[in-house]
Formats: structure tokens, sequence, C-alpha cells
């Protein structure tokens, strides 16, 4: 089933001649993870701004969860949906990593006791109870995004919009966060939409959408788009790791599946040849 | 022979000496950065990495040591004429430079560095054009606004205004990042070109692949000291030491890692794909698959 439903979606930013989306219709399921990946300027942020409301939709529809996305019904459309930016840097606002969380709560008038019980459940969920008293910028910038995400989680959306939310982390942050999105998509049931350019982050997810020039160009289960190496390279992608070595493998005279595998999954069939 | 482009002794650094914020960001480094080379500068946040390239860049005054940029030497005493002149032979391109793009033409904006070392408006405009071309930067768009470009293309002219300087070493840090992955690619070939044509390179990065495909020497600093100067497959031959160091290992190299635990162990520490895939198949034909 479908919970965010685009049709016929076109924007064009104030003072642009060309628009950067262009008669885009996509459902995204309920209860997964779709990446969306495509070249800088491709128009995958404008799309993933448009679905929040915080961008007016120019030409279509966008329905969430029921709702359609426009004027009347921002704000229901905000409780619906949590998005969590590049840099969580420019979003701290509280002295306590638990008054930042609290911050969101505070503004949609949660009660006292209530409050204590989401901020501490949130901060558990992503791994940061510990650090409640700790002022913010005393945290690394993994800390930072799971604080940014606990802020968010608190809020109980139905669906989690990532916007390059990893691109700032090194490596170890970045899988120690996408190991978290994993576990509270299959705990909490959350929709997920991951904005990305990079194929580890799809790797990830269940789905894989690509947009080019503003258009969507491939939509289909992260297995059948990781292993098609022609389509990303077409659309400027880097192609996975697991997949490079496979077409050197290949290139060698070695028999290689052609499925899309993890690093763990290519480890343990190498083993078993 | 090692010819040496810059020569670092016993240099150390330290911020608001004498007070009670005093922090020493690098203590007693001894290096040699070779000419030609492209050496890569990795270590976490905070290790001292930034401080010695500002130093190198003559933008900070050593606490004690020396640094030696061709005939150019700086001490704790230099005069500020020495600084300006190690300038002369480095440039230096910040990370996300394409913030510092200003003039009304890439053109101009390219011109600005060359002007302000004053050379003439004539010699000015050759170096630009000069710059831009090394750096296959389309003709068409020369005239055109920085701001109506794509980010690669900016971050292009923001390089090309350094290296219209015709510094002999060029220090880049994060060159790439904020890319996509084909203006990554394209970044990286232009600055091995760059190499290839006699600049020496400086990289910081927190990239480990680029350190495994494009570095000759690896230095690696903590808290302030060199831990690791040498080549990059011995560095990442060391496992414990990078993880002692704090750096990812790059994909090539955690992967054969995850395969020698799985009992596939390989000859040599791989630092592209396909030098990964050789040993992969090396390893199978002698048989050294399911060797149990």
């Amino acid at each position: 089933m479908a919970i965010i439903e685009i049709k016929d979606l076109s924007y064009t930013y104030p003072g642009e001649q060309e628009p950067i989306l262009k008669h885009l219709t996509a459902s995204f399921p309920a209860k997964e993870w779709t990446t969306i990946i495509g070249r800088n300027g491709s128009g995958k942020s404008t799309l993933a701004r448009l679905i929040d409301g915080l961008l007016p939709i120019g030409h279509g529809q966008i329905m969430v969860a029921g709702t359609p996305v426009d004027g009347e019904h921002v704000d229901l459309v905000h409780q619906k949906i949590g998005f969590v930016f590049q840099n969580p840097e420019n979003q701290f606002v509280g002295t306590t990593v638990e008054d930042d969380v609290a911050f969101g709560l505070e503004n949609h008038r949660v009660p006292r006791d209530e409050m204590r019980y989401r901020i501490q459940q949130a901060l558990n969920d992503v791994s940061m109870a510990e650090y409640a008293q700790t002022e913010p910028a005393m945290l690394s910038g993994g800390q930072k995004q799971r604080v940014a995400i606990a802020g968010i989680l608190c809020l109980r959306p139905e669906i989690l919009i990532f916007d390059e939310a990893t691109s700032m982390l090194d490596p170890q942050a970045r899988q120690n966060i996408l190991g978290l999105l994993r576990k509270l998509k299959i705990e909490k049931g959350f929709t997920i939409i991951a904005i990305s350019h990079d194929p580890v982050e799809a790797a990830a997810g269940d789905n894989v959408a690509i947009l080019n020039q503003g258009q969507l160009v491939a939509f289909d289960r992260k297995e059948q788009i990781l292993a098609n190496t022609d389509l990303l390279q077409k659309y400027g992608l880097a192609v996975p790791f697991t997949e490079k070595l496979k077409q050197q493998l290949r290139g060698q005279g070695m028999q290689v599946p052609k499925e899309y595998m993890t690093e763990e999954q290519m480890v343990k069939w190498l083993s078993q040849q | 022979m090692v010819e040496p482009a810059i020569e670092i002794q016993q240099l150390s650094y330290t911020y608001s000496p004498g007070t009670a914020f005093a922090a020493q960001a690098l203590t007693n480094v001894n290096l040699t950065i070779q000419r030609g080379k492209v050496t890569a500068v990795v270590g976490h946040t905070g290790s001292g990495k930034s401080t010695l390239m500002q130093l190198i860049d003559g933008l900070l005054k050593p606490t004690s040591g020396s640094i030696t940029v061709q005939e150019t030497k700086v001490t704790p005493d230099s005069a500020k004429k020495d600084f300006a002149a190690l300038r002369q032979h480095v440039g230096f391109v910040f990370q996300f430079p394409e913030s510092q793009l200003f003039a009304d033409s890439v053109l101009e904006d390219v011109m600005f560095g060359p002007l302000n070392q004053g050379q003439s408006e004539e010699n000015a405009r050759r170096s630009a054009t000069d710059a831009l071309d090394r750096l296959h930067f389309p003709v068409e768009l020369r005239d055109h606004s920085p701001f109506e470009l794509s980010g690669g293309q900016m971050r292009r002219v923001a390089i090309a205004g350094v290296l219209a300087m015709k510094p002999a070493i060029l220090i880049l840090d994060e060159p790439t990042a904020g890319l996509d992955p084909s203006g990554r690619l394209e970044l990286m070939n232009l600055i091995q070109k760059l190499n290839q044509e006699g600049t020496t390179i400086i990289l910081i990065t927190h990239q480990m692949e680029q350190v495994a495909r494009y570095a000759d020497v690896v230095v690696a600093l903590q808290h302030g000291q060199l831990v690791f100067d040498g080549q990059p497959r011995s560095l990442f031959s060391n496992q414990q030491l990078v993880e002692q160091i704090g750096l990812a290992e790059p994909n090539t190299v955690a992967f054969a890692n995850q395969l020698d635990q799985a009992g596939i162990p390989l000859q040599q520490t791989p630092l592209t794909v396909q030098e990964l895939a050789n040993e992969i198949i090396e390893a199978r034909q002698k048989g050294t698959f399911n060797n149990e």
C-alpha cells in the first residue's frame, strides 16, 4: 500500500526558467525504506521538500497518508512527517541534549509528564540516553545526528525523510546511523524516504528511485537497481563496491551471480567457491 | 632520490601560548614532503592537520622549529615577508572553495589572484586562461557569472584561481566534499593530471579510498604528532595502526580483511578493486580457498 502518492508533479523555483521537477508521478510504499538517488541538481531535495509541504506545489498533487499536501493541511502533514536535514548543527537550539529534544514537543504543547517520557524513550531509541545532560556542541557529528533524530522521533511521525542526513559523517558514524534507521523501521514500522547519492546508503533500504533532470527514471527493489551498473552509470551515479568487484572478477573469467550482494554476502559466496 | 619540496624540522605550534587557553596543536613534527608526488594527509578532526597546512602556507608562525619551502625558510623569528614568500610557492584550496567566488565573470574571478600577486593585466589574463585550460574549463562559460555554474564547475573555477598563481605546491582540503560521484571522479582525474604535469600535491582527505588510489605517500597525524609517514600500502597493511589512529579502512582493504577472517588470506593488501580481483583469482588458483 502506498503512503505517499505523487501525481504529475512539476516545480519551478521562482526566477528560474527551467522546471526542476517535470511531470513526476510516483508512489512510495508504506513501512518500507525508499532511497531517492540522483546527481546534484536532479531535483531530489526539491521533491523531499515538496512532500513535506516546505515548498508550495507548483503543478500536480501529493497525498501523504490520505491527506493532500497543500496550504490548508500543512500542519497535519508536518505531524505525519519528520524531516532530518543534512547538517544537524544548524538545527540545535537547546543548551542540553534533553532541552533540544524537548523543543519540538514544547511547540506541540505536549503535557510535561508525557514530554519527559517521550524524551527518554526517544533518546533510548537512538542510544543517546546517557548524554541527556550534555551540551550539543560537545557531541560528534554522528551523535548530533542521533539527537536530531530523537527530536523527531518524540513527535511520533509515521514517515521519516532524511535529506543527505549521513553525507557529513565519517564512514563508521554513517554505518551506525544507517543501522539505527533499519532498527527503527523494523521495530516501529516507520516509512523512510532517504535522499542520497551514495549507493551504500541505498543498499541499507528496500527500494531505490532514480531521479534524473527532474524525472523519475527508475523505481524498483534495491537488488534490481544496485546490480544494474549500466543504469547507474548512465545517470552519473556511483556503482556499489561489490558490483565493481563482480565486474572485475567477471572480466577475469570468473562466473559471478547476477544478483546484488552486500559485502557480507559476497564474502560468504566467495568462501563457498 | 628523494627530492624535498618541503622540509619540516622539529615543528611545534601552540595556540594562545602563555594564556589559560594555550593548546598545543603540533608537537615536534619532522617531515619531508617529496617534490612531484601526491602526499595524502590524514587524521581525525583536531589531529593537527589543518594547523600543519596553515603553517606550510605561511598563515601561522611556528612556535618552534622550521619550515623550508624551496629557498625560503621560516622560523619563529622570521619576518612577515618570509611568510609571504612561503605563500608564493604554495597554493591552498580550502574546503568548499566555491564559497569564496565573488567576481562578475569566471575569468575575472580567476584573474584576481595573479593581479593580487602584482602581475600585469595582460599577464594575469594569460595566467588565468592557462589555469582554466589546464582544468578543461569550457571556453564558452568563461564570461559567465560563476554563480550560474553547477557545483562541480564552481569548484573548478575556485581551483583555477589558485592555480593561476602558479604555485609549485598545491594543498587541497577535502577537494571532493559535496560533489556527486561523477564530479568527484572528474576532479580527482584533474588533480592527478596536474601532478603528472609537475605540481606537488598535498591532499587532505577523510576518504581512505582516495588515499589508496591516488596517494604516493600518506602522512598520518594524531594528537598533533606524526604517527605515520610512508606508502599507503604499508599503512593499510597494518590493521592495528589504522585502528589506533582511528582511520577507516579503504573498502578494498576492509573486504580483504573480511575474506581473511572467512579463511581466504590474500597475498598483499589490495588498494584498488582491480588489485583485489587479481588477488582473489590468484588465491583461488592456488587453492587457498576452502583450505580446511
